[in-house]
């Protein structure tokens, strides 16, 4: 029996000290082609993309790159929120990363949400005290449960850790400085139009405030701040419902002051083209393509 | 702990008040049900005792084996005829769809069933211990067991009743049977589920490669799964000093169907051959009634498991194959040819698995068409195989932890298979891996029968 008890406490402090260095240093198993991880070795980046999966489908990495000034990366969470974001740019900021110009993704469905952690990979990215900081704002308007917690701090990104030389080299190759290289096709139109997707109230304070600590940041450390919308698909752009995705995007433009704003002008891309689609809101290869030739056309306009 | 501070005598009081309290809070509407069938099928056995006279011995032997067997129907089939009845009205009526009410079959009445059915039979046979109405009950309503088995023998338990003393050994073992039960629950079956479910429920829109793979991983999944709560089940009778017979013995490892069926759910097969081969003849009767035995017995086990033609069929297929196999139940050691029998045997018994897990005989049969007609290799058919794992480019870490796993287990069986010594590494190993890997949630696939 005392030998049991003992290999279980044994077990058991093992299991404390891993928990500890996963969370402390597991960032050094992230990909040095996506995340922040490369972002924190370079410290410089001219040209900052920072959003959702909508930027990591809807921008063409090779497009950005060769038509601006500068370094060019593009950091992505799925999900990602105003309210992340802006802990972010903070922690690249604290971390001593140098950003010339940032693009903020404009995607209002996830603004009107309460913030929420929608992707784990961002605790695999960071450092202990950033993941503690995360839960203590979060706890102050949300309830976590134990599960969540096992689940962010114990059992998020194990495959990932511990297949790190094999999942690390796998996903270098689909990306490059955090840009999708995978091809992905678009939808007919036919199955697009059939697809259905619902309204929102109103956005969401936590993340308007997030909104506003992202400007505060940029105007604290000269960064070039610009608000980017992606294109969306005919269904959601000519949506007149209340609560509709074009109502909500007015709310956040009232918000940042209509100022740094690279909006879609559909008269330039034809967003009736299911091919250029996957679904809604995400481009396909070809529609990403299109899309980031108007967009840097638009950026070097602006600026 | 309060357990053990007990006096031994009250021991089998306080399991069946554990008992009790355990099934009021998974099923509380239906524990009178269970009271009452413990209680009608104890005033039974109580007169096959008293009674004589073999015509009143067989007499009361059938009355209580129909009352436990209409009780199991009436829960467990009425659903089938309900929706054979509503189909006839619905086919009369052509417009509006009849909605008649299905009901819900109580917690473990399948297991618990043939428990009372081993007692009354043994009884008549007189091969039972003598027990009081408590022991009894606490043997039909053991709460380790009453979910999904073992279908432990009345014998068997009842014996251990008397003696609930402390042993170390046993709680030891109690312990490492729990690690190792959640091991395969939580950390293998359950991370199965979720792929073996997307890709069984939509087969047709994965390439044939993804329904290969589910098939294989959903035969994994069941074992890691029902082996699980099997050694959960008889952990946490060892912690309260009641130890039982395994009921998996290295299924996959057998090198023929029998065997398959020896070292499989072997509570079950056993109940099935002392309570249905055996009465209906067994070997008695000649080589040609013997097959048709084998096959009435696996037929009865496909029905036990679900009323709809899959099971038959899944059923049938079992029988026929026990019944025309002419291998010999052996247990040989690791060599060229006996893994090839394994590897024939393994993959044998996971095409029958099809029929099982699916919910119709037509689609069983569509996904193994699907699955040999539009066979193809090629660089998007591996990578629409693996996604549905995450859904995005984890699911190759993914794939590979659960080869990495699915290896461990099989290293750690074979040495077990070959009686090398349960060094407490492998616990302390799979008890890390529960922590890291684990996922709780979701049921155990052999409650639902």
């Amino acid at each position: 029996m005392k030998r049991l008890v003992k290999h279980i406490v044994i077990t058991l402090m093992c299991f404390v000290l891993l928990v500890l260095l996963k969370n402390q240093f597991g960032y050094v198993t992230s990909g040095n082609t996506y995340g922040m991880k490369p972002l924190i070795q370079n410290k410089k980046v001219d040209n900052l993309f920072l959003g959702s999966s909508i930027f990591r489908q809807g921008l063409d990495v090779d497009v950005l790159q060769q038509n601006l000034r500068g370094s060019t990366y593009i950091l992505t969470y799925n999900g990602n929120q105003p309210y992340f974001m802006a802990e972010e740019l903070e922690y690249l900021i604290q971390q001593g990363v140098e950003i010339e110009r940032l693009f903020v993704d404009m995607y209002v469905y996830t603004t009107a949400a309460t913030p929420w952690i929608s992707d784990t990979k961002l605790f695999l990215d960071s450092d202990l005290p950033f993941k503690l900081e995360i839960v203590d704002k979060l706890s102050q308007f949300k309830d976590f449960s134990i599960n969540d917690f096992y689940e962010m701090f114990i059992t998020s990104n194990m495959e990932h850790i511990s297949t790190f030389p094999i999942s690390s080299m796998v996903a270098s190759t689909q990306f490059k400085d955090g840009g999708n290289l995978l091809v992905t096709k678009g939808k007919t139109s036919e199955v697009l139009d059939n697809d259905d997707f619902g309204t929102r109230e109103k956005l969401n304070d936590y993340q308007i405030e997030g909104v506003h600590k992202i400007i505060k940041l940029c105007q604290k450390n000269k960064i070039e701040l610009y608000f980017v919308e992606l294109p969306k698909y005919v269904k959601m752009v000519e949506d007149r419902r209340e609560g509709c995705y074009q109502d909500l995007v007015q709310l956040y433009l009232e918000e940042i002051d209509n100022s740094n704003v690279l909006l879609v002008d559909y008269n330039d891309f034809d967003y009736s083209n299911g091919e250029y689609f996957q679904d809604h809101f995400h481009l396909s290869s070809e529609g990403k393509k299109v899309y980031s030739q108007i967009l840097v056309n638009q950026i070097n306009l602006f600026r | 702990m309060v357990y053990y501070l007990l006096p031994v005598k009250f021991r089998p009081s306080f399991l069946l008040l554990a008992s009790m309290a355990f099934y009021y809070l998974i099923d509380a509407k239906f524990l009178i049900l269970l009271l009452l069938e413990i209680l009608i099928s104890y005033f039974i056995a109580k007169q096959l005792k008293k009674h004589q006279s073999t015509k009143d011995k067989k007499l009361l032997l059938w009355l209580g084996v129909l009352i436990v067997l209409v009780t199991l129907a009436y829960f467990k089939y009425q659903n089938f005829f309900i929706l054979g009845l509503q189909n006839l009205i619905d086919s009369f009526r052509l417009s509006t769809s009849t909605n008649i009410e299905q009901l819900l079959m109580p917690i473990g009445i399948s297991y618990y069933s043939f428990k009372i059915i081993s007692y009354l039979v043994d009884t008549y046979r007189d091969k039972t211990v003598n027990c009081s109405l408590l022991e009894y009950a606490l043997y039909v309503s053991f709460f380790p067991q009453i979910i999904s088995g073992p279908i432990v023998r009345a014998d068997n338990l009842i014996r251990q009743f008397n003696n609930l003393i402390y042993r170390e050994s046993l709680f030891i073992n109690g312990i490492s049977n729990i690690i190792i039960g959640l091991f395969k629950k939580i950390v293998i079956a359950d991370r199965m589920a979720p792929y073996v479910n997307t890709i069984f429920t939509s087969y047709m829109s994965y390439p044939s490669l993804a329904s290969i793979l589910a098939v294989i991983l959903y035969s994994i999944q069941l074992y890691c799964d029902f082996s699980g709560y099997s050694l959960i089940a008889i952990g946490i009778g060892q912690l309260f000093g009641i130890d039982s017979f395994k009921n998996f013995n290295f299924p996959y490892f057998s090198t023929n169907i029998k065997e398959f069926w020896a070292r499989w759910h072997i509570s079950l097969s056993s109940w099935l051959k002392d309570y249905v081969y055996i009465p209906l003849g067994g070997n008695r009767n000649g080589k040609l009634r013997k097959k048709i035995n084998i096959i009435i017995t696996f037929l009865i086990s496909g029905i036990w498991h679900g009323t709809t033609l899959n099971f038959v069929i899944w059923g049938l297929i079992h029988g026929i194959w026990n019944a025309f196999s002419r291998a010999k139940r052996s247990v040989g050691s690791f060599n060229f040819k006996s893994i090839l029998a394994m590897i024939v045997t393994f993959f044998g018994v996971t095409i029958s698995w099809i029929f099982f897990r699916m919910e119709s005989f037509s689609k069983a049969c569509d996904m193994i068409i699907h699955m040999l007609k539009d066979f193809t290799i090629s660089y998007s058919a591996i990578i629409n195989t693996l996604l549905p794992f995450t859904g995005d480019n984890s699911s190759i870490s993914y794939l590979l932890v659960l080869f990495v796993l699915v290896i461990f287990l099989l290293i750690y069986e074979s040495r077990q298979f070959h009686g090398k010594g349960n060094s407490l590494l492998w616990i302390d190993v799979m008890l890390l891996c529960i922590l890291f890997f684990g996922s709780v949630g979701s049921n155990f696939l052999y409650g639902q029968f």
